[in-house]
């Protein structure tokens, strides 16, 4: 994996602990002193009152919030310069946050005590205790199936064993199949593919492990590193992003690794090194202290060890001519090369299997378009809930309903429409179609698509949605995409088709579907449904100039689309007619070359030349 | 293999040929091309030459005539028939 890590931003603070995404920005708060800072561009908006780090930033109600530590402190975000205290708790440590339906959720530690306690909040100002857990520490928060899950650790730190529980209000109890009897912490959490996965570190053996949880039962280990925890992760354009490092409290400056890996699946075998950082820690509070984190603005992951943040972006591949070696950005271009500087392609012979190269005689052609393929989306028009899909409500709710008259031609009943949405959040909802499969056929220009959605219209001029279709490279990079922009109005409740069709760019290896919401008011509801990607292929043809006769079995292989297998007397008749057409071809040009010479010599006789 | 490989070995060389008598035809065409157009301009040439021969053909027989009646109108003055 060809990739590079540029860095975009810095803090004079010992180091970063947390980050979010939120609008068209992302957040980091450090630790050290507690500060934010957003990007683009790299800007510090708060220095906070008091304390010393900000763990988590959580988005709610179409603002963000989060809690700091050293100082029980819960802000909340009025504009990125403007926050403003809204708790302030006797219990010095905050640690995790989250957001779930019409609440809020905050843990807090005691100080000098295993004990977590984590209070709740509808409107953000009144801060009621959901849960006091006496007898462990909650290191964070995820929402999952409806449920949040506070995971941590039973018992003192480096003794106990990892334990969580779920809940939702004041509700709240331990999760059985969370709570082996292992000593360590769950350090981290995300929500990806319909899962779960949890990080345990703090662990006897040095380790930290990767476990993925259904809602019932635990499975795994999926992935294991010699590293003390993790630090972080999140889920950045079909990938999970993992950042596993050292103990937070180091007895000097010494180098610490920290070690960024992804997954497309969380199975394992599929966790990807991605790089590995040796930073030395930086003292603050008496220790030298190590932090990290991992986030995702745009498709794009973001990487913050110790007090320096870094964009991960894919390095363009180099595509290698493989007669002289010059070297190439994209496909397309190296087979113009090789047509034009070396017209020759590689056959198998179709009897020996010997690799021979066959003369080329042009650029190559194309069949016939074929039909359009079945609908590749999954759970294209609701019916199935949001199977298939992943969301991103940002604060606000997006909901399946049924409570309008389908559109034309519509399969089901359900449509995908917006609950809620406040301020300047967007709810999403995004698909992949993974066309890697096809990438030879893709890079040659012979995959055409054919996408489409039907928008269900709310008359009210504030409520708006949009439909992109976004063409991705093997990095994730957008290559080019069909956005319908934002769309609303009108007087009437009306379904409206959107499409496009195009040839699937080179390079192209993933198709993006998303559904995005906004709205100013707090009822609206338009809608997608009814959603199509299909695709149709054509073939390449490439053009040798000439038949072969295979040197190592001397089988006849004949030029052309198929590159066929030919009998000899189809090959000796083939030669034959070939001389005989070049026959007649020379009779004909000694004639008309014997008529220029008689011309030649009458002018030559007018001019008197003779 | 032998029938093949001779088929092969003069399909070539009539390739060859017919390579080669494109080629001569090529220089033939361009040669005829310069003495056509040598041709051409030499025709030419001539057609002004003859145009200006006929305008002085006319002026020279306008001058004949006018003299001729001049000897005319004299012979009329004096009388002679």
């Amino acid at each position: 994996m060809a990739v590079k890590f540029t860095q975009i931003g810095s803090t004079g603070d010992c180091a970063f602990w947390s980050c979010l995404p939120f609008g068209s920005k992302i957040y980091f708060g450090t630790y050290g002193y507690p500060r934010a800072y957003n990007y683009p561009p790299w800007t510090l908006v708060k220095s906070f009152a008091a304390g010393e780090s900000v763990p988590r930033i959580t988005s709610f109600g179409g603002t963000i919030y989060c809690v700091t530590e050293n100082k029980g402190y819960i802000y909340r975000m009025n504009s990125p310069t403007d926050w403003v205290v809204v708790h302030d708790d006797s219990w010095e440590y905050g640690l995790g946050m989250a957001s779930l339906g019409s609440y809020i959720y905050a843990a807090f530690c005691h100080r000098g005590e295993d004990r977590t306690k984590i209070l709740y909040s509808s409107n953000g100002t009144s801060w009621p205790v959901a849960d006091d857990w006496n007898g462990g520490e909650i290191v964070v928060l995820v929402p999952y199936n409806g449920k949040v899950y506070a995971l941590g650790r039973k018992g003192g730190f480096l003794t106990g064993k990892t334990w969580a529980r779920r809940g939702t209000g004041t509700s709240w109890a331990d999760v059985r199949a969370l709570c082996p009897n292992v000593v360590g912490t769950w350090r981290a959490g995300v929500v990806f593919n319909g899962y779960l996965f949890l990080g345990m570190g703090d662990r006897s053996d040095g380790k930290t492990k990767v476990y993925r949880f259904d809602g019932t039962n635990l499975s795994g280990e999926l992935f294991s590193i010699s590293a003390f925890k993790s630090h972080y992760t999140c889920v950045c354009n079909g990938y999970m992003y993992w950042l596993f490092g050292p103990h937070m409290n180091q007895g000097s400056s010494s180098a610490v690794n920290y070690y960024l890996y992804r997954t497309p699946t969380g199975d394992a075998g599929s966790w990807e090194h991605l790089k590995t950082f040796s930073v030395n820690p930086v003292s603050s509070h008496g220790k030298y202290r190590t932090k990290g984190c991992v986030g995702c603005l745009n498709n794009e992951p973001y990487v913050a060890v110790q007090n320096k943040v870094y964009k991960m972006e894919g390095v363009a591949l180099v595509y290698t001519c493989p007669y002289c070696g010059a070297t190439f950005s994209s496909q397309a271009e190296l087979d113009a090369h090789i047509a034009s500087e070396h017209p020759t392609i590689k056959v198998t012979c179709p009897t020996c299997h010997s690799l021979l190269e066959v003369t080329l005689g042009g650029e190559g052609g194309f069949g016939d378009w074929g039909g359009y393929g079945s609908n590749l989306l999954t759970n294209p028009s609701a019916e199935e809930g949001w199977a298939g899909w992943t969301k991103d409500e940002d604060g606000g709710s997006i909901i399946i309903c049924s409570d309008w008259p389908p559109p034309p031609g519509a399969t089901g009943t359900c449509h995908f429409g917006l609950a809620t949405t406040y301020g300047y959040a967007i709810p999403k909802a995004w698909q992949d179609v993974d066309v890697s499969g096809k990438a030879s056929l893709i890079d040659r220009g012979c995959v055409r698509i054919k996408t489409s959605g039907w928008r269900g219209n709310w008359p009210e001029e504030s409520d708006k949605n949009r439909l992109i279709f976004e063409y991705l490279d093997s990095y994730g990079k957008v290559i080019t995409s069909y956005d319908t922009g934002w769309l609303g109005g009108g007087t009437e409740k009306t379904w409206n088709k959107y499409e496009d069709s195009r040839v699937i760019p080179v390079g192209c290896r993933k198709i993006r579907v998303r559904m995005e919401w906004k709205s100013i008011s707090t009822h609206c509801s338009p809608r997608w449904d009814e959603l199509f990607v299909q695709l149709s292929e054509r073939e390449y043809i490439p053009e040798p100039t000439e038949n072969l006769l295979c040197p190592v079995c001397g089988a006849y292989i004949e030029k052309g689309v198929s590159i066929k297998l030919l009998a000899e007397g189809e090959f000796i008749t083939q030669l034959r007619q070939q001389i005989n057409a070049l026959e007649i071809q020379a009779a004909q040009l000694e004639k008309v070359i014997a008529d220029v010479r008689l011309q030649i010599e009458e002018i030559k006789a007018k001019l008197g030349m003779g | 293999m032998s029938l093949l490989s001779d088929l092969q070995a003069e399909r070539d060389s009539k390739r060859a040929q017919v390579n080669s008598l494109e080629s001569t035809l090529n220089q033939l065409n361009s040669e005829l091309a310069n003495l056509q157009a040598q041709y051409n301009s030499l025709c030419a040439s001539l057609q002004e030459e003859i145009a200006e021969l006929d305008r002085r053909t006319a002026s020279l027989e306008s001058q004949i005539a006018d003299v001729k009646a001049q000897i005319n109108e004299l012979k009329a003055r004096s009388g002679v028939a």
